[in-house]
């Protein structure tokens, strides 16, 4: 138990060394001057020196590297060069909302997602499995924001049951201002649920102990809720941290439609600037965030499920 | 074998079947118009300064001016979607090709070799994966957008491609793992075949299934991502009209010309559930009756 513990932290400890490697090895492959970007056009030379100097950029690619590695390690991403304030700053004020945005999501599709692929599977062929596979296929398919748009369509102008967009004052009225955007987030999320819980629970409903069971008189709703379904479950905690990655970069797109003051908002508005700090501090921040959390939901399983010890 | 089984059988087996065809037919039908499209519409950069806008500016709707009434700069819609067909095609295919090599050299040599050189090959394959896809390709976009490449639509392609290798590099990697001790495969060898004929020969005929598979997803996959990017303003710069460079120029008016979403938001849902539904065909069909 403690080895596999060991291994998986050492693990990620190499994943996240990958991250960081990667995204430096990206920025220095490109060829162009952040001092001379982040000073602007009328600076003059003495300045673009001191800020190369400040930013070892009047070091070779290992002197920026270290230089670089020193910095992520004192949570040091550099400054906007549209705002001049600190990225870690920055992204520290936009991750609550973010989170909140990401968690709502993955309830929503949980609580939508696993009762459909529970239906399918025990109507398997019949008409409620293909009413369900059909809308599987369709919510994979479509773009987000296409599906954002419907429903901002639908819901608030349409039916006015919900804001059009915007953060909302906490408690009550927050939850009213999060249920589209989160649903728009979810669509994936409830159909590739559906599917794998079809799946896996049409695969465990075939195997001989629940026909035992079947053929001992356990009824239909016990034979399910009780035995298939907590062997069918295990994939979908693995998914969930694996779909993660998805969620963060669908959040991009659906936090611009709905004006939800996160982190992927903050990050379109960089890239509309070209503000590359802030590009590369938001992927670097999310990409821990997920690594970190996919230790964190192995850790759990590895606590549940004896199996994988 | 019970009726019950039986009919579940055939009906498993007829949706398969079905589920291939219509995808195969729209596939084809899609790829026929990405193909020919420009010779069937008009120029779908050509602007209509007297009919193409309303009298205050405003786009033109649906059957007003042309069939699928006109964009905010009074352009032909239903000449820009069938227009923009080749190029997001062509971007989603180029893409899909880079990643099919990628992912096949990677996956064919971890496979076939075995030993040390697949467990390194598949952990970076893994390092690889623990790396959010969407937010790499954003930085990777955006960083190629810097470069000399950036007024075409190759950084969009090449990010893609680099981005979506993963999965097939693991898919053949299995499967050349299980056909590494096939009885063939073990007859070649010990016929002193080399091993570059092995997999040429005798691997890869055996795992064009999965291969079509792969293709077909990872094309759903990267029209959709092709749509993402173009989304955040990092997709193939103007004026090519791509289906999610469409949306994306369309998004402002969505209220006032609803046309603007529907159109080029309706022509990637129809080909990414066409290529959806020829992978889940072929698979079914390749797995057999279960």
């Amino acid at each position: 138990m403690i080895r596999t513990v060991l291994r998986r932290l050492g693990w990620t400890i190499v994943v996240l060394w990958f991250v960081v490697t990667l995204v430096f090895a990206m920025v220095v492959a490109i060829p162009a001057d952040p001092a001379r970007a982040m000073l602007g056009p009328r600076a003059t030379p003495a300045l673009v020196d001191a800020a190369r100097a400040t930013y070892c950029l009047d070091r070779g690619v290992v002197g920026r590297y270290g230089c670089w590695l020193a910095r992520l390690a004192h949570g040091d991403l550099g400054e906007s060069y549209r705002s001049k304030r600190s990225v870690g700053a920055i992204i520290a004020e936009r991750a609550w909302p973010t989170a909140q945005l990401a968690l709502a999501a993955i309830v929503l599709s949980l609580l939508l997602g696993a009762p459909l692929g529970i239906l399918a599977a025990v109507r398997r062929g019949r008409w409620p499995d293909h009413a369900v596979t059909a809308l599987a296929l369709l919510g994979q398919s479509a773009p987000p924001f296409v599906v954002g748009m419907v429903l901002l369509d639908v819901f608030a102008f349409a039916f006015g049951w919900f804001p059009i967009g915007g953060y909302g004052d906490g408690g009550w009225d927050r939850l009213h201002h999060l249920v589209l955007p989160a649903g728009t987030l979810a669509a994936v999320g409830v159909a590739t649920y559906a599917r794998t819980v079809r799946a896996t629970l049409g695969e465990v409903l075939d195997e001989d102990y629940i026909r035992t069971a079947r053929a001992k008189g356990v009824s239909e709703a016990q034979l399910v809720g009780r035995h298939a379904l907590r062997n069918a479950l295990g994939p979908l905690v693995t998914l969930v941290g694996l779909d993660l990655g998805v969620l963060l970069g669908g959040a991009v797109v659906v936090e611009a439609i709905f004006q939800w003051p996160g982190v992927g908002r903050e990050l379109l508005q960089a890239i509309l600037d070209v503000d590359l700090p802030v590009i590369v501090g938001v992927v670097i921040v999310c990409a821990i965030a997920i690594i970190v959390a996919n230790l964190l939901v192995d850790l759990v399983q590895l606590a549940i499920d004896p199996r994988r010890r | 074998m019970s009726a019950h089984t039986h009919a579940k059988l055939a009906d498993a087996l007829r949706r398969g079947r079905s589920a291939l065809w219509i995808g195969a037919l729209l596939a084809i039908a899609i790829v026929a118009i990405g193909v020919l499209g420009p010779l069937l519409v008009g120029d779908p950069l050509a602007r209509d300064l007297d009919g193409g806008l309303t009298a205050l500016g405003a786009p033109r709707g649906p059957g007003v001016a042309g069939l699928l009434g006109t964009d905010d700069l009074g352009r032909d819609v239903l000449a820009r979607v069938i227009g923009g067909a080749g190029t997001s095609l062509a971007i989603a295919g180029a893409a899909t090709a880079i990643a099919l090599v990628l992912g096949g050299i990677v996956g064919l040599t971890a496979g076939h070799a075995g030993g040390r050189v697949d467990r390194v090959l598949m952990r970076g394959v893994d390092l690889v994966l623990a790396f959010p896809a969407l937010l790499l390709a954003i930085l990777l976009a955006a960083l190629l957008r810097e470069s000399a490449l950036a007024r075409s639509s190759v950084p969009v392609a090449l990010t893609l491609g680099l981005v979506g290798w993963t999965t097939t590099a693991r898919v053949l990697r299995d499967a050349a793992r299980t056909l590494a001790r096939a009885e063939h495969v073990v007859a070649a060898r010990a016929l002193g075949a080399s091993p570059g004929r092995i997999v040429v020969r005798h691997v890869l005929p055996n795992v064009a299934g999965v291969l079509v598979v792969l293709t077909a997803l990872g094309f759903a996959q990267n029209l959709l991502a092709e749509s993402a990017l173009s989304f955040v303003g990092l997709g193939p710069p103007p004026p090519a009209p791509t289906w999610g460079r469409m949306l994306f120029e369309g998004r402002a008016y969505y209220r006032t010309a609803p046309h603007l979403i529907v159109a080029p938001g309706l022509a990637i849902l129809l080909s990414v559930v066409a290529f959806h539904l020829l992978a889940e065909g072929v698979r079914a069909r390749a797995a057999g009756p279960r």
